[in-house]
C-alpha cells in the first residue's frame, strides 16, 4: 500500500463498512456471529424499542405532558443495556463484562421509582383498557410497550441460560410497567378518557 | 371492464399453473378478500403454497412492515416539507431544507418500490421455474446507488459522527429510526431464510443425486446475495437520512452520554408531588427550564409563524 493510498483510507471514514454482507456482525468482545444469531435478535429488539420510544418522546414533546425528561433518558440507557447484551458472560473477558455491567440497583430502583411517581398520579386501575382513542403520544407509548415485551421475550432467552446478566431482564420488565404507566399518564394529560374492556361482551354490532 | 377481461385472459394463458381457480375468482369477483389464505397457508410467486409461518413469509412480512414504516416517514417529511417557509425565495437556506426534503421523499419512494422487487425475489425460490426467476432478478445496481446517496449526504450535508446517536431529534427523524431498526430485523429474517433454502435445497440434491457435494454445504457458511447487501446498505441509509431529517426538521441531534450522566437518581419529579426529596426540587426545576429550549422543534416555531 503507497502512501497515497494509506491517507486516503485514514481520512475516508465510511459509514457503510461493507463487512456485514455476507451476513455477519461483531458483538461488543469482537466476536463474529451470524446475524441471526438469538444475540442479534435480542439486540436488534433492544434498538426498535429505543426507535419507537425515539417516536413517543416526540409526540411527548410536542403534547409538552411533562413525560420529555424520562423517555430521553430511557433512550440513552437503551445503548448501555445493548453494550451489556452484547458482551455474552460466558465467553467474553472479564474487561469487557466489568465494563459493560449494569448496576443492578440503581438502573432498576430509578425506574421503580418513576413508576412510582407516575402511578400515583393515575386513576386506580380498575379494568382492562383499551389502547384507543388515546392521543398520539399514548398510542405510541403503547406500541412501544408492545415491542418492550417482544424484546423481554427475546432477552430471557438468554438470561435463562446465564448468556446476559439477570438484571436487564428485570430491567426490561420493570421499562414495559414504566411504558404502560407513561402511556396513561399520556392519555390524561392530553384530556383523553380511557377505554375499558368489559366482560358483558365488546361491541361489535355494525354500524 | 375491458381490463378485467385483459387481465383475466393473461391468466388463462399461464393456466398451467397452480391456484388459478382461486386467482379468476379474486379478479372476477374484484373482491379484496379470497378466503384461500384460511386455512393458513399463502402462495409463492412461482404459485406454490407454503403456511404462513414459514420463514419466507417471515421475511416478507418483515420487508412489508419496513416499507409501511416508511410510508409513515414519507408522510412526515411531507409535512416537514409543507412546514417550511417559502414565501421568501431569498432565503437560501429555507430553499435547500425544501429541496432536501423534497429529494428524501424521492428516494423513499425509489425504496418503497425496489423493496416490491425484493419481494418478489423473496418469494421465489432458487428451484422456480426460470421464467420467474429471470422476473424477480435483483440488481446490484441498486446498492451502488445507495452508497452514492449515503456518500452524497455524508460529504456535503452532515457533520462528522462523533457520538452515538439516539433515535429522537424530530419526528421525522425518529420514525426513520423505526424504519432503520426493522430493516435490521428484515436482514436477520433474510439470513434465516437464505440458511433454510440453502440447506433444503442442499437436501434435495443429495437425496436426487446422491452425490455428497461438500462446496454447497460450504456456501451455508457466508452468504451473501444482492439483496442481502442492498438490505444491509439501506440500513445505513436510513440512518443517514434520519440525521438529515434532523437537520431538516431544526431540533438537536440527541447524542449518548455516559450512563453516570443520563440516568441519574435526581431526576425531575416537577410532577411527583409526593416526593421526600424537596431539596431537589430546585435543581430539577432549573434543569427543566434549561431543557425547555432542547425540545423546542424547528416544525413548531413554524406552526406558531402561520398562527
Amino acid at each position: 500500500m503507497s502512501d497515497n493510498e494509506k491517507e486516503e483510507k485514514k481520512f475516508t471514514s465510511k459509514l457503510y463498512t461493507k463487512t456485514g454482507d455476507k451476513g455477519t456482525s461483531a458483538l461488543y468482545n469482537g466476536e463474529r456471529r451470524p446475524k441471526n444469531d438469538t444475540f442479534f435478535h435480542a439486540l436488534g429488539s433492544i434498538d426498535e424499542l429505543s426507535a419507537c420510544i425515539g417516536v413517543a418522546l416526540e409526540y411527548c414533546i410536542i403534547d409538552k405532558n411533562g413525560l420529555e425528561p424520562y423517555l430521553e433518558r430511557i433512550v440513552g440507557v437503551m445503548l448501555d443495556v445493548g453494550a451489556c447484551i452484547a458482551t455474552p458472560l460466558d465467553n467474553s473477558q472479564e474487561k469487557y463484562i466489568k465494563k459493560t455491567k449494569l448496576d443492578d440497583r440503581k438502573y432498576v430502583e430509578t425506574i421503580e421509582r418513576w413508576i412510582d411517581t407516575i402511578d400515583s398520579q393515575l386513576p386506580p386501575l380498575k379494568f382492562f383498557i383499551i389502547p384507543c382513542n388515546v392521543g398520539l403520544a399514548s398510542s405510541h407509548l403503547h406500541v412501544a410497550r408492545s415491542v418492550c415485551r417482544r424484546a423481554e421475550r427475546e432477552v430471557v432467552g438468554l438470561t435463562k441460560f446465564g448468556l446476559v446478566p439477570e438484571v436487564v431482564a428485570i430491567f426490561i420488565n420493570r421499562l414495559s410497567d414504566f411504558l404502560f404507566a407513561a402511556a396513561r399518564y399520556a392519555a390524561m394529560k392530553s384530556g383523553k378518557d380511557e377505554a375499558y374492556w368489559t366482560s358483558k361482551g365488546t361491541n361489535f354490532d355494525d354500524i | 371492464m375491458n381490463k378485467l377481461i385483459k387481465i383475466s385472459n393473461n391468466i388463462n394463458l399461464k393456466s398451467n399453473f397452480g391456484n388459478n381457480v382461486f386467482l379468476i375468482n379474486r379478479f372476477y369477483s374484484s373482491k379484496i378478500y379470497t378466503k384461500t389464505g384460511d386455512k393458513g397457508t399463502s402462495s409463492l410467486f412461482n404459485g406454490e403454497r407454503r403456511k404462513k409461518d414459514d420463514q419466507i413469509f417471515q421475511a416478507l412480512g418483515s420487508v412489508d412492515e419496513l416499507s409501511s414504516q416508511l410510508g409513515i416517514s414519507k408522510e412526515h417529511l411531507r409535512v416537514l416539507y409543507n412546514n417550511i417557509n417559502n414565501y421568501n425565495d431569498n432565503n437560501h437556506n429555507e430553499k435547500e431544507k425544501k429541496e432536501l426534503a423534497n429529494r428524501v421523499i424521492d428516494e423513499i419512494e425509489q425504496i418503497q418500490c425496489l423493496l416490491l422487487d425484493i419481494g418478489s425475489h423473496i418469494a421465489t425460490p432458487s428451484y422456480s421455474d426460470e421464467q420467474f426467476q429471470k422476473r424477480s432478478q435483483f440488481n446490484d445496481f441498486h446498492t451502488t446507488q445507495l452508497e452514492n446517496w449515503v456518500d452524497d449526504y455524508t460529504n456535503n450535508y452532515l457533520q462528522p459522527l462523533k457520538n452515538f446517536i439516539l433515535p429522537g431529534g424530530g419526528l421525522t427523524s425518529a420514525s426513520l429510526h423505526v424504519c432503520r431498526s426493522v430493516c435490521r430485523r428484515s436482514e436477520r429474517e433474510l439470513i434465516t431464510m437464505t440458511n433454510l433454502e440453502n440447506d433444503n435445497n442442499n437436501n434435495n440434491n443429495n437425496n436426487n443425486n446422491n452425490n455428497n457435494n461438500n462446496n454447497n454445504n460450504n456456501n451455508n457458511k457466508e452468504i451473501s446475495s444482492p439483496v442481502l447487501r442492498f438490505i444491509n446498505r439501506l440500513s445505513d441509509y436510513l440512518f443517514t437520512i434520519a440525521r438529515v431529517s434532523n437537520k431538516i426538521e431544526g431540533g438537536e441531534e440527541s447524542v449518548y452520554r455516559r450512563p453516570s450522566e443520563s440516568l441519574s437518581s435526581n431526576t425531575n419529579n416537577n410532577k411527583n408531588n409526593n416526593n421526600k426529596n424537596n431539596s431537589n426540587n430546585n435543581i430539577n426545576n432549573n434543569n427543566n427550564n434549561n431543557s425547555s429550549n432542547k425540545y423546542q422543534r424547528k416544525l413548531e416555531k413554524h406552526s406558531t409563524i402561520e398562527d
